[in-house]
Order: structure tokens, then C-alpha cells, then sequence
């Protein structure tokens, strides 16, 4: 059974793989074309299950690695399975089977509206194996396997971009895949500079070999630490790399901008997680600033831009801009604290509360996404346009809908009582514990309240303002309201009880 | 026990709330809305009177909201004057003000949404008052931030020009409390989590000091951080958009004493000198300020929206002072007649359909409305023996303890200045004028009305029942209490014949547009943050900028790998 060395969720999401270019024939071959959503959704609440089954019966940290019989070495290919990777990967998988519900209409009507609807035959496809990428990355302990994930996480993802094949989005696409694919050459470098360093692409051998050894002062290091920031960092939207963000989100459809925007970031994040902050310890090589300044320059590109943006999934686009800023601030602060010694919060692993932050983020940031499909649905019919001028007041008379919102765009600017305002505290604690200046926590709190502006504007016109021709909003359909209101109910349940998530880490 | 007192206006509140997603009549969900506000404000008076007489820390029985490492973060309350008084008043308040909004708010679309929202604000403000540990009075802090925004542009669904205004007038409510707000969060991360239970704290850092009282001028909007709750009347985008139940309950009684109590506890910890200086010169200028601009505007619910930052502003002075006692009371006699003043306010409002003290001449008839009005007016403008010439005398002898007798001058001066509007408004609304019509009002709703009136006449002898820490010594005759009597009374003569007298032109300008602050205020933060983001969206739509960026890192480490390669020695 060498492939049980596979993480199970893995191997779920593997098989539903195989199974679905079969489904796919059978519906081209047979002309039908419903069976596979609803596969989809069955598959994506299987791989919910095997994550969440595998959380309830975790004891210990495992290590997964293949029996090759000894022909292959086995720690070349591994695969760690924690409690911080399994509560990770099942929140990320509770907003995917969120995302992939919320599709099935959503998709079959996009197919309906457009002429040449075939394409969309690809895109659980796409959604899958780009799934499958982010839970490599998050289960991986070995450099290069999380290279493998890597890149099975955000080729799909250019796709995806282009999947409503218009002008607009296959230039975003292009320029995503063009910039995506050098930073993908730079984090490959950069891997084979810490192989260079060690012998090994195994995380924990290499991470010993690197302890032991002086290389303070060796370049390579150094220069292994830099390739990797700019290369995860293009999918982190570090500032300078962010370019791509809002052209993407603007022209990718809002399920594919909800699930893109929060799930690589995870992904992002883990892998600043195990390539640099585990591997090269900050009491050596202080790299904390560069994370620090990074995350505030971003926050500040993101947080500004977004507030003259006029398309809505536009201004969705910077926010997340904005919102990496934070949790790349947030790495900052972690890997400032390593560096001095400090124990943030008697967390044995202070990375949780920033891993809770993307989480929160994802979340909200998903829900926006979702709501604004929702709109951009209805209003295609009316205005079929995205400013945020011609949607004013479309739910104005949507109560369910318009508290969901007002529940979403508060939690990210911070404000009670979602899940956005305990991410935030929780961040700001370990500010407060690092040892950062409290200049740069002003800073930070000063970026969220332009961040505030440009929500509270969003509220005001798509809200609070009366439309004299009221959208139809009953038109969106029964599924397309489910998924929102199950994300929604996350989000205020964590918010309220924020207890049940943090102690799952 | 103190859980039963935030409890039920949360309970209650989601469950109005979720009654509005309903798709039934519009008048069976006033009756349902309006009939849960009034239960579950009953409810929060009710255990909050029954706690009379409990002090100290009471942990809550809801399990902690976050325990990770070292820190547990759970809800534990602090019961003492401050937390008890401010939670009955509150309480009581959104009591009588739920039963007067049967009358104002009347049967709408939004009449269910309202009461929801009414709710929820007295939780977060019970919450605010009653929790010991600071996240949870900011997690209070914000909810009633956004339940004032919420319910400042409510009359969004009228549309038009009205609605527009509503609107924009809550957004520059939570953008201006939200700034202020930076300073809460600051010194929240700089106290930490495990220091984050203000009656446990020992020394405060200047910076969280500073923080905190910060968050408290914006909340209790004083200068320059007033603009959302009054504008001018050109500009007229201010929280007096809203209903004027909600400007009688949240921008006058309660929320805007939020600030004042951080404040309090604040010094109660213990600042430097610098800082209670800071608060005593902060609040006379907004004292001095808002009575010079409640003299210059046009339109009632401004004048009054004036008078509420300068009061504000005399309760600072109090805590300049350390006179935390002088500031609790004016508070609660504050929260009272300006209660009182507001519900008159509002019932003239809807009787007449204009705001405008030009439209309003003359339009109180009735007694019982002229009496209320007099009683309200009186409060204010500190009338010997009614409820706000005690609290502001005490206010100004502990200013004469001090011998700080410049901030004593300009507190003197803002005495003056209050009875002067507030006799202004008493003459206009008294006198001979066209308007002749009055609505006529259910007659439960003089429930409320009259439940203020009492209150606000004899507030000090309800006081005195409560069992304080310290009986402050007053009532004392003697020649400061002559002066500010003297000077009082002075200010009402010149305020009732202000018609006589002739200010300036230039003057008369500048304090009718409130010394253009709102305006240079407003532009210079839109002009600044709009340009920024001008520019960043500028620069981040070059593409062959960030190309250049990009491609030169590239090269640039390419580079520098190929020279490792070449002399490093390796591969």
C-alpha cells in the first residue's frame, strides 16, 4: 500500500480527480449536464469529512512517508500531518465546500448566459486540483514536495482567471500566469540553494543541518531567504509583486475570487512558514523587518488604492491587497519575537495567531466575494455592469442578504462582533509582545481605518441608498443564498466564540 | 445576577432582529419590535436596580471568550458608582425612549429594523459600562458605534436628498469615532492581554493613556473630533439626520457618555499632570466652542446637538480636575434634561415638519409642554435649584479648590454662554408665531415624557439616596455659587432678548458656521486621503513601472547568483 502515505484528504481529493474527467464524458457523451456539481459537492463534503474526521481522532504529530522498500529514500518525499495543518486545512476545505455549493447554479447559469459554454466544462476540474495543491502545501514537510504543491496550486489558478474567457480576463490571466511563473522560478532557486546549503530537501533534516551550521554571514543563505520571499511573495502579493491581485479578482468570476483570494493566501503563508521562518532561524538571520516594513508598504499600496476603485470586485481586490499586508505584518512580528527570544502569548507556536488571522480573512473576505457574485447575478439582467455607481442600493431591500454583508465588511475592517474582530485583537496582542515600536502599530491601526473608509463606503452605496428601480434579488438562486448564509454563520459564530477555533490549533 | 443585565436586550434584540427578515405586515412588526425594546430595556432596569448596593468584580458565568497560551480573555464585570449609575440610566432611558418611538418613529418599513437596532445598542452600552476587562468594553464601544451609525442614517429608505444626507451623515459618524478609536486599540496592545482589566491595572504608559483618552473625545465628540455629531447648517451632514428619539437616546443621554466614563476610569488608575491638564483644556475649549456656535445656528436639533458637546465638555472639566464625582453627576443630570429637551424637540419636529428655528417660532402652545420646556431649559442653563445648577456649581468649586482661576475665567464664561442658548431657544419656541397647529399625542407617551421632566427637576435628591463612596460637601452658600448664579442669569437675560442685540457681521458669520472647522476638517482629510490613493492607484496601474521593479529584482539577483557561482565557489 505504498500510497497510503498520502494524507487522507489528499488522497480523497486524488480520487475525486480521476473519477471526474468520467463524469465529464458521460455528461458530454449523454448531453446532461448537473450530475457533476453535485458530484462535486458530494466529493468536496467527503474531503470536509476526512479532515474533520481525522481532527476529531488526532493524538499525535505523524509523519507520512512512502515504504519504497527501501529503494528510494524515505524521507525524500514527506508529508507531516499536525494539528496546526489539519485545523488549517479543514476550515480552508469548510469554504471550499462553501465555494464549490455556491457554484453549482451559479456556474450552470454563467454556461447558460454565455454563448460558447463548453469551457466551463473544466472548471471543477481546475477548482479541484488547485485544491489538491494548497492541502500538498499545507501538509508537506519537504521543500521540493511543496514545490510540486505549488505549482499544482496556482497553474489551475490561471485558469480559473480566464474561465469567462473575455478580453479583460485573459489579459489578467496573462499577466497573472507571466508574473506568476517567475515568481515561481525564484522560490525554485531558492529551494535549491537551501538543497545546496544542506544535501537535503527534507524541512526538518535541513532545518537541523542549518541550526548546526554557522551561516550567519554566508551569502547563499541569505540569498536563498531572499528568493523565496520574492518568489512566494508574487502569490503573497508582497509589495511590488501585488500588480496582479486586482486585475485577477476583477476579471475572475466572484466563486474563483473567493476561493483565490483567501486559500493562497494560506498557502502563502505556510510557505513563508516552512521554508523561511523554520528553517532559517530570525535569532540568526533577522529578516523580520524586511517582513515588517513589507507588510506595511502593502497594507498602505492596498488600503489606499481600494478607495477611489468605482468596480466592486475591484475594491475587493485591493482590500485583499490590504489584507495580506496585514498577515505578512504579521510574520513580521513573529519572526521579530523568535529573534529576541520573547514567548508571544506563552504560545509554544506563536505562528497560530497569524494562521488564524488568514483564516478569519479568508472567511470574510470569501463571504464578500460570494455576496457580490450574488449581486453581479441579479444585476446582469438590469445593468450588466460592475460600478459601484450603477449597483447603488441593490440591497437595499434584501434584508437577509444586506446583514450578511454588513456582518462580512465590519469583520475585515475589524469591527465586532465577527470573527474579524478577534483575529485582529489577537494580532494586535502579539504586536504589543513582539517588541515593535509602537509607531508601526499605529501605523497598522491608522491602514485599517482607511481600510474602514472604503468599506463603510461600500455599506452606504450598495446599502444604505434607496434604488428606484429595485433589483429583483429572489432571482439568485436557493444555493447561491445557502452557501452565503453557511459562511456568514461561521463568521459571527467564530466571532462571538472565537474559543472554539483558537484552541483547535 | 450582572449577566441578567446585559442578557436580555441581546436575547430579545437578535430575536427582533431576525423578526424583521418576516415578510409580514409592517404594523405587526412595529407592535412585536416596540413591544420586545420596551420589555427587554424593563428587564436590564429592573436587574440593574436589584444590583444597588454591589461592588466590586463579579466574574460572568458565559464560559472565557479566548484561551490560548498564557492569556484567557473572558467577560468579568466591575460593579461600582460609575458602571452601576451610568447602567441604570441607560437602561432607563432606552425604556422611555422606546415608548416615545411608538409615537415618533411610528409604523415603516424600517420601524422593526429600528427596534432591533435599539436593542442592541443598550447592549453594547451595558456591556461597554459593566465589563472590567477592556476588549470587551471596546467589543461594547463598537457596537454602539455602529448602532449609531446604523440608526443615524436610518431615513436612507426615503430616498432623495434626505436620504443622501442620512447616510453620508452616518458614515462620517463611525470615520470620525473610528479614528478616534486607533487610540483605544493602541493602548489596548500596549497594556497586553493579561494586564487588560482596568481595575487590576497599576500604572497606565502615557501612550495608552493618551490612546484612551482620545477614543473618549471622539466618542463624546469634543473638539475638533465633534464634527459628527454637529456640523453647520450649510453643511448639514451631522448625526442629527437621524430620528430624534435616537439623537435624545444615543447622541445625548448615552453614548456620548462613553467617553467621559473611559475618562473617568482612566484617572481613577491615575495620569500624569500633564494629561488631566490636557482634558481640563480640551473640555473648556469645547465648552466655550459649542455654546458659541449653539448661539449661531438656525435649526433646533443643533442648537441642542451644540449644547450636548459643551456640557460634555464641562464634565472633561471635572476630570481635569479629578473631580470624578462633580462628573458622574453632571452626567446623570445631563443625560436627563437633555433627554427631556430632545423629546420636546422631537414632538415639535413632528408637529411642524421642519427643524428650523425660523419654521418652529412659537410653536410650543400646550401647558404641560410649555412647563416641560421651561423645567428642560432651566436644567440646562443651570436655573438655581434645578438639577444641572447643582452639578455645575460643583463643578466650578472645585475649579476655585484648585485656584486655577484662567480655567475657572472660561468655565465662568461657558456658564454664561449656556444659559444665553438655551434661553434663546426658550424665547423663540415661546413666542408669538404662525405656528398654531400641534399633533395630538397618545397618552402613554407622556409616560416618558414625564419621567424626564421629574428627573430632571429633582435628580439630586434621588442622588442622595444612593449609597456613594463619598457624600461630596455641597450646597454650600457662599460667593463663587453668587457669581456663577449671577453670571447664569445674566447669560438667560442676554440669551431671551437676543433679538435686541447686534453681533458683528463677521462674527455672526463665524459662529454660524462653527468657525469653519467642520469644513477645513472634512476637506483636508478627504483632500489628503483621496489624493494618496489617487496616486496609488496611479502608480499601481503602471504596469511598465512595476515591470521595471520586478524585472530589475530579477536581474539584479540573477546577477548576483551568477556571481556566486563564478567566485563563490560553489556548485
Amino acid at each position: 500500500m505504498a500510497f497510503l502515505f498520502l494524507p487522507l484528504s489528499v488522497l480523497t481529493t486524488a480520487t475525486w480527480l480521476l473519477i471526474l474527467p468520467i463524469v465529464m464524458h458521460l455528461e458530454i457523451r449523454f448531453d446532461v449536464y448537473s450530475i457533476k456539481g453535485v458530484l462535486s459537492i458530494v466529493a468536496s463534503l467527503a474531503i470536509n469529512f476526512v479532515l474533520g474526521y481525522e481532527l476529531y481522532t488526532y493524538d499525535t504529530d505523524q509523519i507520512l512517508s512512502p515504504d519504497f522498500a527501501g529503494v528510494i529514500p524515505s524521507h525524500l518525499v514527506e508529508f507531516s500531518v499536525t494539528r496546526l495543518n489539519l485545523t488549517t486545512a479543514f476550515f480552508s476545505s469548510v469554504l471550499f465546500t462553501a465555494i464549490i455549493f455556491y457554484s453549482w447554479k451559479y456556474m450552470r447559469w454563467e454556461t447558460l448566459l454565455d454563448d460558447n459554454g463548453t469551457y466551463k466544462l473544466y472548471y471543477y476540474f481546475l477548482m479541484f486540483t488547485s485544491f489538491m495543491g494548497f492541502q500538498v502545501i499545507v501538509f508537506s514537510n519537504d521543500a521540493f514536495l511543496l514545490f510540486f504543491g505549488w505549482e499544482m496550486m496556482v497553474v489551475p489558478g490561471y485558469a480559473l482567471v480566464a474561465i469567462r474567457p473575455t478580453r479583460h480576463a485573459a489579459r489578467a490571466s496573462y499577466s497573472y500566469a507571466i508574473i506568476s511563473s517567475i515568481g515561481s522560478i525564484f522560490m525554485l532557486y531558492g529551494i535549491s540553494m537551501i538543497y545546496q546549503l544542506t544535501g537535503t530537501f527534507n524541512l526538518d533534516i535541513a532545518a537541523t543541518m542549518i541550526a548546526s551550521a554557522d551561516l550567519s554571514r554566508d551569502f547563499s543563505a541569505w540569498f536563498a531567504i531572499v528568493m523565496i520571499t520574492i518568489g512566494v511573495g508574487v502569490t503573497a502579493g508582497f509589495i511590488g509583486f501585488q500588480t496582479w491581485i486586482p486585475d485577477a479578482y476583477s476579471a475572475a468570476t466572484s466563486p474563483v475570487g473567493g476561493f483565490v483570494s483567501g486559500t493562497f493566501t494560506i498557502a502563502a503563508l505556510f510557505a513563508y512558514n516552512n521554508l523561511i521562518l523554520r528553517l532559517f532561524s530570525p535569532v540568526v538571520f533577522d529578516y523580520s523587518w524586511l517582513f515588517i516594513v513589507g507588510g506595511l508598504a502593502t497594507m498602505t499600496v492596498g488600503n489606499f488604492g481600494a478607495v477611489v476603485q468605482r468596480d466592486v470586485r475591484r475594491i475587493l481586490g485591493y482590500s485583499s491587497i490590504g489584507q495580506r499586508g496585514y498577515i505578512l505584518y504579521g510574520f513580521g512580528l513573529v519572526s521579530l519575537a523568535t529573534s529576541a527570544g520573547t514567548e508571544l502569548l506563552g504560545l509554544t507556536e506563536p505562528m497560530v495567531v497569524v494562521i488564524y488571522f488568514a483564516i478569519g480573512f479568508t472567511f470574510l473576505e470569501g463571504n464578500l466575494f460570494l455576496i457580490i457574485g450574488k449581486v453581479l447575478y441579479v444585476a446582469q439582467f438590469e445593468v450588466n455592469s460592475r460600478d459601484i455607481i450603477d449597483l447603488r442600493g441593490s440591497l437595499s431591500n434584501t434584508p437577509h442578504t444586506a446583514m450578511m454583508m454588513i456582518l462580512s465588511a465590519l469583520g475585515l475592517a475589524g469591527i465586532p462582533p465577527t470573527i474579524g474582530f478577534s483575529t485582529k485583537i489577537m494580532l494586535l496582542f502579539i504586536a504589543g509582545e513582539s517588541g515593535v515600536d509602537w509607531w508601526f502599530i499605529l501605523l497598522f491601526l491608522l491602514n485599517s481605518i482607511v481600510a474602514l473608509i472604503y468599506y463603510s463606503n461600500l455599506l452606504r452605496i450598495l446599502l444604505f441608498t434607496k434604488r428606484e428601480d429595485p433589483l429583483d434579488m429572489s432571482m439568485s438562486p436557493g444555493t447561491v443564498n445557502t452557501a452565503i448564509f453557511l459562511v456568514s454563520i461561521i463568521c459571527i459564530l467564530f466571532g462571538l466564540a472565537p474559543i472554539v477555533i483558537i484552541s483547535m490549533f | 445576577m450582572t449577566d441578567l443585565i446585559i442578557l436580555p436586550p441581546l436575547l430579545l434584540g437578535l430575536l427582533s432582529y431576525g423578526f424583521t427578515l418576516w415578510k409580514g405586515s409592517f404594523k405587526i412588526k412595529e407592535k412585536v419590535g416596540s413591544g420586545l425594546a420596551i420589555l427587554s430595556s424593563g428587564l436590564s432596569l429592573v436587574f440593574s436596580l436589584l444590583s444597588i448596593g454591589v461592588r466590586g468584580r463579579k466574574d460572568s458565568l458565559l464560559p472565557p471568550w479566548i484561551s490560548v497560551g498564557d492569556i484567557e480573555i473572558r467577560l468579568v464585570y466591575y460593579l461600582d458608582a460609575w458602571s452601576l449609575t451610568l447602567a441604570i440610566v441607560s437602561s432607563f432611558l432606552t425604556l422611555l425612549i422606546a415608548i416615545f418611538s411608538k409615537y415618533y418613529f411610528g409604523v415603516n418599513s424600517h420601524s422593526a429594523v429600528y427596534y432591533g437596532m435599539i436593542q442592541m445598542f443598550l447592549f453594547g452600552m451595558l456591556l461597554l459600562v459593566l465589563s472590567d476587562n477592556l476588549v470587551f468594553t471596546f467589543f461594547g464601544w463598537e457596537i454602539v458605534g455602529i448602532c449609531s451609525w446604523f440608526l443615524i442614517g436610518i431615513y436612507h429608505y426615503k430616498g432623495g436628498e434626505e436620504g443622501k444626507k442620512a447616510s453620508l451623515a452616518g458614515q462620517k459618524a463611525i470615520l470620525v469615532t473610528g479614528l478616534a478609536d486607533v487610540g483605544f486599540l493602541l493602548a489596548l496592545t500596549l497594556l497586553g492581554a493579561e494586564s487588560s482589566n482596568i481595575s487590576s491595572i497599576e500604572t497606565l504608559p502615557a501612550v495608552a493613556a493618551i490612546g484612551l483618552i482620545v477614543a473618549s473625545f471622539g466618542k463624546s465628540a469634543q473638539f475638533p473630533l465633534h464634527i459628527w455629531i454637529s456640523s453647520t447648517d450649510r453643511v448639514d451632514i451631522d448625526a442629527m439626520q437621524g430620528p430624534t428619539t435616537v439623537s435624545a437616546l444615543i447622541h445625548a443621554a448615552t453614548m456620548v457618555n462613553a467617553g467621559v466614563y473611559l475618562t473617568a476610569r482612566v484617572i481613577s488608575i491615575g495620569v500624569g499632570e500633564e494629561i488631566s491638564q490636557f482634558i481640563l483644556w480640551v473640555g473648556i475649549i469645547s465648552a466655550i466652542y459649542a455654546g458659541m456656535s449653539a448661539l449661531g445656528t438656525g435649526d433646533l436639533k443643533r442648537v441642542l446637538a451644540y449644547s450636548t458637546i459643551s456640557q460634555l465638555g464641562f464634565m472633561f472639566i471635572a476630570l481635569g480636575t479629578l473631580g470624578s464625582f462633580a462628573a458622574l453627576w453632571h452626567l446623570v443630570n445631563h443625560a436627563f434634561f437633555k433627554a427631556l429637551l430632545f423629546l420636546i424637540a422631537g414632538y415639535l419636529i413632528h408637529s411642524v415638519g421642519s427643524r428650523r428655528l425660523d419654521d418652529l417660532r412659537g410653536s410650543v402652545r400646550s401647558w404641560w409642554l410649555k412647563a416641560s420646556l421651561l423645567i428642560g431649559a432651566g436644567a440646562l442653563a443651570g436655573f438655581p435649584l434645578l438639577s444641572g445648577f447643582f452639578s455645575k456649581d460643583l463643578i466650578l468649586e472645585l475649579l476655585v479648590e484648585d485656584a486655577n482661576w484662567l480655567a475657572y475665567g472660561f468655565t465662568i464664561f461657558a456658564v454664561f454662554l449656556t444659559g444665553a442658548y438655551s434661553f434663546r431657544i426658550l424665547r423663540i419656541l415661546l413666542g408669538e408665531g404662525e405656528q398654531g397647529h400641534e399633533d395630538v399625542v397618545p397618552k402613554f407617551t407622556l409616560i416618558s415624557l414625564a419621567g424626564v421632566v421629574l428627573l430632571s427637576s429633582g435628580s439630586y435628591f434621588l442622588l442622595i439616596q444612593f449609597p456613594w463612596e463619598h457624600t461630596p460637601a455641597i450646597l454650600s452658600l457662599n460667593l463663587y455659587m453668587l457669581v456663577s448664579v449671577v453670571v447664569s442669569l445674566l447669560g438667560m437675560i442676554v440669551g431671551y432678548y437676543h433679538d435686541r442685540l447686534s453681533a458683528p457681521s463677521f462674527f455672526r458669520v463665524l459662529i454660524q458656521e462653527g468657525f469653519f472647522v467642520d469644513e477645513t476638517l472634512v476637506g483636508l482629510s478627504v483632500g489628503i486621503v483621496t489624493s494618496v490613493s489617487k496616486l496609488m492607484s496611479f502608480i499601481h496601474s503602471r504596469t511598465s513601472f512595476w515591470n521595471f521593479v520586478q524585472f530589475t529584482t530579477a536581474t539584479v539577483t540573477i546577477a548576483i547568483a551568477y556571481y556566486i557561482a563564478q567566485y563563490g565557489g560553489y556548485f
